[in-house]
């Protein structure tokens, strides 16, 4: 007996052991400032970007042609001194700084971008967002068209993209894109440096992949460089020597933590363990909304849901009108949702340029609730003929959804005698069903890449993969083809006419508009509040001259 | 027999307890019936309404008869209790959440999910688990051997992925099991649930078989001619039972939690139908330190804690009353 | 005893065989893929993706891959795209692949970081679960029916009822908030652990308790244990030598599997403390889709499940002589 209990013992004793090494190897000075990333950091590759997480962290290690002021997102200089736009607004040419460094000390050139956009671009490089770069001339005939061996078929002497000297990168777009300066600042379009990848490639074979990211072997332009990764758990960032702009860079170390869970997020805020977090829960709004470092400030995304419109009775735009009116969107927003988001009666959100949120309101909701019964009652349904048959409202799980979903149906029963069904399906369950269209109502958001309300309605263009309604209008596939190619006044009605006929047609319900939720300590300056919820570490400082904590 | 049942009838904890979890299964039960407000129907609100001391808010008339889908029978009560007690309806004595949903409602008719998933788990683990273990401990050898390696493979194979699989099979056929066989997707859940259940109920067994089945009065009744059969049921089973009581009672609990957690993943119990474990994680959801509505994790947390003490008391005395070899040491 | 391990082993590789065949086949019947995400790829940027990954390629060339040190494709996967290419050793030569969602880390990497996190954490755990719950439980047992029992008993009921969630979460309002001695999340000293250790091992206990206090109370009405007593032996002898190890055993058959979870991280404490352990990777890499991580996590557990369901297996052997003939023969 005394064996068996011995060993019963004896292992957790090891174990400890094991845990004071574990305990020691993890020793960290606390940084100058800490912030809380969602989730795990997919990737630090540009090129391999997918979410919010990367977005956060990348413009630390990265710097593009151009940045955007925090506030404004008016674009400011970035690797690019200055830049020039032809009168027709389809050539570009960027002026590079020539003191724009690597963090290995090697200058930055012109063919560093033209690099890393034709590597963005390769169709073997399978970048998410390699999209972002299709306004460029033959740039996706570049991603589209591959042969048997996977390698583009046509050459990159057809993309508009070309170094004519060391320090002049010249861009030829497709059409007009007035946004474009935008996504010249976006993450996706970030330049690698080449040097560095071809030696890991060549140092690693087969895993450079997996080596190149490591603190030991990356490389970036950015205000900081990567001292510390832990999958998981933390990201550290030391301010970089090389960036060309170190002078302004105020904080010397800051930490980006991976959590997921919201209420533990806050309680690392209160109990300043972070500086910022960006989003809090629901239960803590109330308390959260009258404080000064709170910040739910408009942001380019709108929540609405889908209708499947290839199933009856959605078949019908006088049955979708009715169910999208009799939605009670004040409750929602004000009640479920908490933050400040502004219920839409339009599909835009309102601080897009050219958006109606108040597109599909009557004067109060009892003419609203009286037009959706007579429009039931139109399509056939109602008191007198037949029931409308339950609604089967799908949605990824996640608690606001369910919110949201309750109170919408609540509202049908309660206005429209209208029963309806609560779907909750797992995340990627849910896109499975809605891509197949194998829903009749489903959730649904939409995130601006760009301040422009081109990259909204685009999504409802017949044949995009973002479409999942079934919904298909050939006029309105014309306004916006048309729109691509004209420039603004002329764009913009056309924008309008073509959200107008969305709104006519509802193949969606549109709900709310989102804001940020932003909880942020208040010597922080240079955070900035814009539309995109996007923030520049290399503004980022402390409000008085005073030293942090 | 007569002998076990009166000592837990002398048991006196034992009988409160039983009387304790008689209550409840009649309030499960008869839910429609009672006087309490609709836990689907909606009133949102800006903060979650504390509990109020019956004294303070006693009832109010201002029933609405909003559930979700109801059966038949539980339609049929509902209309009886509307007939009973008109539109009156009991105070948030348990407090509201933020939607204005009765938090005791909302207990009572979610003890319905637990009760039901505890029941089904229990069900399983007792029957698949016990024979499973029993048979192998008492096999011994090759047999032994096999059937233990397919319960490692069971629980080794990655049950997330494995429940997400078999709800998307499900959903895809809602339509057809649901008109031809009248199953839906709680009850295939539920039979998921207790698929899991009973892996470790029969490892635990089997030792016990593996353990007891060298004991004396075992080789006694070998040597007197038994049949392997009835070694297994009238020798071994009894004497393995207290051990299984035991372990019964700590898999209903963790069921209710482990339902909880997947319906939290969006895999269980679809809304507006809740579970105690749904409610406490829900309620844990809403316990910041700036928001701090105890009341929503409280209650259901002392639910399944209330229920799970009396399901202990019981199965101890229902344990002692059944051993045969313990008579002096009951009380 | 040798042949008794080798055939152990070779059950192992069976098991674990049968284990990744069912898993493989199941994660690839998931609806949902892993480059999914809340806006879809353009068709042509995701059909590169999926070749990157081969995940174009028949499901049997796929599995192929991901078991053997193989050399799949026309001329072998090293030709089959340059640049972009995904080659792995495969899981025989120890190497589980490029996780899908994590694309800076190999999954050996992932589980290299994360595992020792777990384990220290559920080390920690389970020893505290052990001193506590097993003393708890004899005490129990040999107070039976006194206040202290009762006590106990009311205790352990609540350690094991009340969700492990709520548990943290008292701990932090009360140990973090209220009274900051420990920090309320967040992985990097000894401190960091403290909090979560408990919460992860208080329903350990509250079940060894339980355990511990059935089984003794069947050895103490056992005649060995009233002959012993009648003998004469001091009380401490007696419970050492005869009542400990007999309560011990439903412990035991019950700790294999528990210790194996332990180890391995709880999701649910991981999140509430933001603690970097492999739990969180059970749920994540389902919901992420992703395939190599979600391989490794199983593969890595169903190796705990089976070792430490060996220990207990032989450790029935020394607690009870009897038996060791038992079962294996």
């Amino acid at each position: 007996m005394p064996r068996g209990l011995s060993i019963l013992l004896l292992g957790p004793l090891a174990g400890l052991a094991l845990l004071v090494l574990a305990g020691h190897g993890a020793r960290l000075d606390p940084p100058d400032f800490a912030f809380v990333n969602p989730g795990e950091v997919a990737s630090l590759d540009p090129a391999s970007v997918t979410g919010v997480p990367e977005m956060k962290v990348l413009r630390f290690l990265y710097e593009g042609l151009l940045v955007e002021d925090p506030d404004t997102l008016e674009p400011r200089p970035g690797v690019a001194r200055s830049w020039e736009v032809s009168p027709d607004g389809l050539r570009y040419t960027f002026h590079l700084r020539e003191d724009a460094r690597w963090s290995n000390g090697d200058p930055l050139t012109a063919e560093d971008f033209v690099y890393s956009f034709r590597r963005l671009l390769d169709p073997r490089t399978a970048a998410a967002y390699a999209y972002q770069l299709w306004y460029v001339k033959g740039a996706r005939a570049f991603t589209s068209e591959t042969g048997e061996d996977g390698a583009p078929r046509p050459s990159f002497d057809t993309v508009g993209i070309r170094a004519s000297d060391a320090l002049t990168l010249l861009l030829e777009l497709e059409a007009p894109t007035p946004f474009f300066l935008g996504v010249l600042a976006s993450v996706p379009l970030m330049p690698v440096c080449r040097a560095n990848l071809e030696r890991v490639q060549h140092e690693f074979g087969e895993r450079w992949r997996v080596e190149w990211t490591k603190p030991a072997h990356f490389v970036g332009n950015g205000p900081y460089r990567l001292a510390l990764r832990r999958v998981n758990d933390r990201l550290r960032f030391v301010k970089s020597a090389t960036y060309w702009d170190a002078r302004s860079v105020a904080l010397e170390t800051v930490d980006c933590l991976c959590v997921e869970h919201l209420e533990t997020a806050l309680n690392l805020y209160l109990t300043h363990e972070v500086g910022w977090i960006d989003n809090v829960p629901t239960a803590a709004l109330d308390a959260l909304r009258e404080r000064e470092d709170f910040q739910a400030s408009p942001y380019l995304a709108s929540g609405f849901y889908r209708f499947n419109t290839t199933q009856a009775p959605f078949d019908d735009p006088r049955v979708r009108r009715a169910l999208a009116l009799c939605v009670d969107r004040e409750a929602i927003a004000k009640r479920v949702l908490r933050a400040g988001e502004a219920p839409n009666w339009g599909f835009l959100p309102p601080a897009i340029h050219g958006a109606r949120p108040g597109a599909l309101r009557h004067g109060t909701r009892a003419q609203d609730l009286e037009e959706a019964r007579a429009l039931l009652a139109q399509a056939g349904y109602g008191p007198g003929a037949r029931a409308l048959p339950p609604v089967e409202i799908l949605f990824a799980t996640q608690s606001t959804n369910k919110d949201v979903a309750e109170v919408v149906a609540d509202g049908w029963r309660r206005e429209l005698g209208v029963e309806s069904h609560l779907l909750n399906q797992e995340a990627r369950v849910a896109l499975d069903s809605q891509r197949n269209l194998r829903y009749e109502v489903s959730r649904s958001s939409w995130v601006a890449d760009h301040t422009d309300a081109l990259g909204f309605l685009e999504i409802f263009e017949s044949g995009s993969e973002n479409n999942r309604t079934g919904w298909s209008n050939a006029r309105y596939d014309e306004l916006l083809a048309q729109a691509r190619r004209a420039r603004d006044p002329e764009r913009a009605r056309l924008l309008e006419e073509a959200e107008a006929l969305l709104l006519e047609e509802l193949p969606i319900l549109p709900l709310w508009s989102f804001v940020t939720r932003n909880l942020v300590d208040p010597r922080l300056a240079g955070f900035g509040a814009n539309e995109l919820d996007e923030h520049f570490p290399k503004f980022w400082h402390w409000r008085s001259a005073g030293a942090p904590r | 027999m007569n002998d076990a049942w009166n000592a837990l009838r002398a048991n006196r904890a034992a009988r409160v307890a039983a009387l304790f979890l008689l209550a409840l299964a009649l309030a499960s039960l008869f839910a429609p019936l009672l006087p309490l407000p609709s836990p689907a129907a909606l009133a949102l609100r800006d903060r979650p309404l504390a509990p109020a001391w019956p004294w303070e808010h006693f009832g109010a008339h201002g029933f609405t008869p909003e559930y979700w889908k109801l059966s038949w029978i539980d339609s049929q009560l509902v209309a009886l209790r509307e007939r009973i007690f008109g539109d009156w309806q009991t105070g948030p004595w348990l407090g509201t959440d933020a939607k204005g949903r009765d938090l005791l409602a909302r207990i009572v008719w979610g003890s319905r999910t637990s009760f039901e998933v505890a029941l089904l788990a229990s069900l399983t683990s007792l029957v698949i688990g016990v024979s499973w273990g029993a048979v192998a401990g008492y096999a011994g050898g090759r047999v032994d051997n096999a059937m233990m390696r397919f319960v490692d493979l069971c629980f080794s194979l990655p049950f997330v992925f494995l429940v997400i699989f078999l709800i998307g099979v499900v959903n895809e056929y809602r339509a057809e099991l649901e008109r031809d066989f009248g199953i839906d997707r709680e009850t295939v859940f539920y039979v998921l649930l207790g698929a899991f259940t009973w892996l470790t109920m029969a490892r635990v067994v089997r030792g016990q078989v593996l353990s007891l089945k060298k004991r004396e009065f075992v080789e006694a009744a070998r040597v007197l001619g038994a049949s392997r059969p009835r070694i297994l049921f009238a020798h071994l089973l009894p004497n393995v039972l207290p051990v299984v009581l035991v372990y019964l009672t700590l898999t209903v609990p963790a069921v209710m939690l482990y339902e909880a957690f997947l319906s939290f993943l969006g895999l269980g119990i679809e809304p507006p139908k809740v579970s105690w474990g749904l409610l406490a994680v829900e309620g844990a959801e809403a316990l910041t330190p700036l928001s701090f509505d105890w009341w929503l994790v409280l209650w259901p947390s002392l639910a399944i804690a209330a229920t799970l003490l009396a399901l202990n008391v019981l199965g101890d005395a229902l344990r002692d009353a059944l051993d045969p070899r313990l008579p002096e040491l009951r009380r | 005893m040798k042949r008794f391990l080798l055939r152990r082993l070779l059950w192992f590789a069976l098991t674990l065989f049968a284990v990744v065949t069912l898993a493989f086949g199941l994660m690839r019947g998931v609806r949902g893929g892993p480059f999914d995400g809340e806006r879809p790829l353009p068709a042509a940027i995701e059909r590169n993706l999926r070749a990157s990954y081969h995940l174009d390629w028949p499901l049997w060339k796929q599995y192929c891959e991901y078991v053997g040190p193989l050399e799949l494709g026309e001329h072998g996967a090293r030709a089959l795209g340059g640049d972009g290419t995904q080659v792995f050793g495969g899981v025989l030569s120890g190497d589980f692949g490029p996780s899908f969602r994590y694309r800076d880390f190999s999954v050996n990497d992932i589980l290299a970081q994360s595992l020792p996190i777990s384990l220290a954490l559920g080390t920690l755990a389970l020893v505290f679960a052990l001193c506590v719950g097993i003393p708890a439980g004899l005490a129990s047992a040999l107070l039976r029916g006194r206040s202290l029992d009762v006590v106990l008993r009311l205790a352990t009921s609540l350690g094991i009822a009340l969700p492990n969630f709520v548990i943290a979460s008292a701990l932090l309002f009360v140990f973090a908030l209220v009274w900051p001695v420990f920090p309320v999340a967040g992985y990097g000293s000894w401190r960091h652990l403290v909090l979560p250790a408990f919460a992860l091992g208080a329903p350990f206990a509250a079940y060894a308790a339980r355990l511990v206090r059935t089984g003794a109370l069947e050895v103490l009405a056992q005649d060995y244990v009233r002959t012993a007593r009648a003998k004469g032996l001091p009380e401490s002898r007696v419970l050492l030598r005869h009542v400990l190890p007999g309560a011990l055993l439903p412990v035991l058959s019950w700790l294999g599997p528990a210790a194996a979870g332990v180890l391995t991280g709880s999701l649910v404490i991981e999140r509430i403390f933001a603690i970097p352990g492999t739990g969180s990777h059970f749920v994540n890499s389902a919901l992420n889709r992703d395939y190599t991580l979600a391989m490794g996590v199983t593969i890595l557990y169903t190796a705990l499940v089976y070792g430490f369901n060996l220990l207990v297996d032989l450790s029935y052997g020394w607690i009870d002589p009897r038996m060791r003939a038992g079962g294996e023969e």
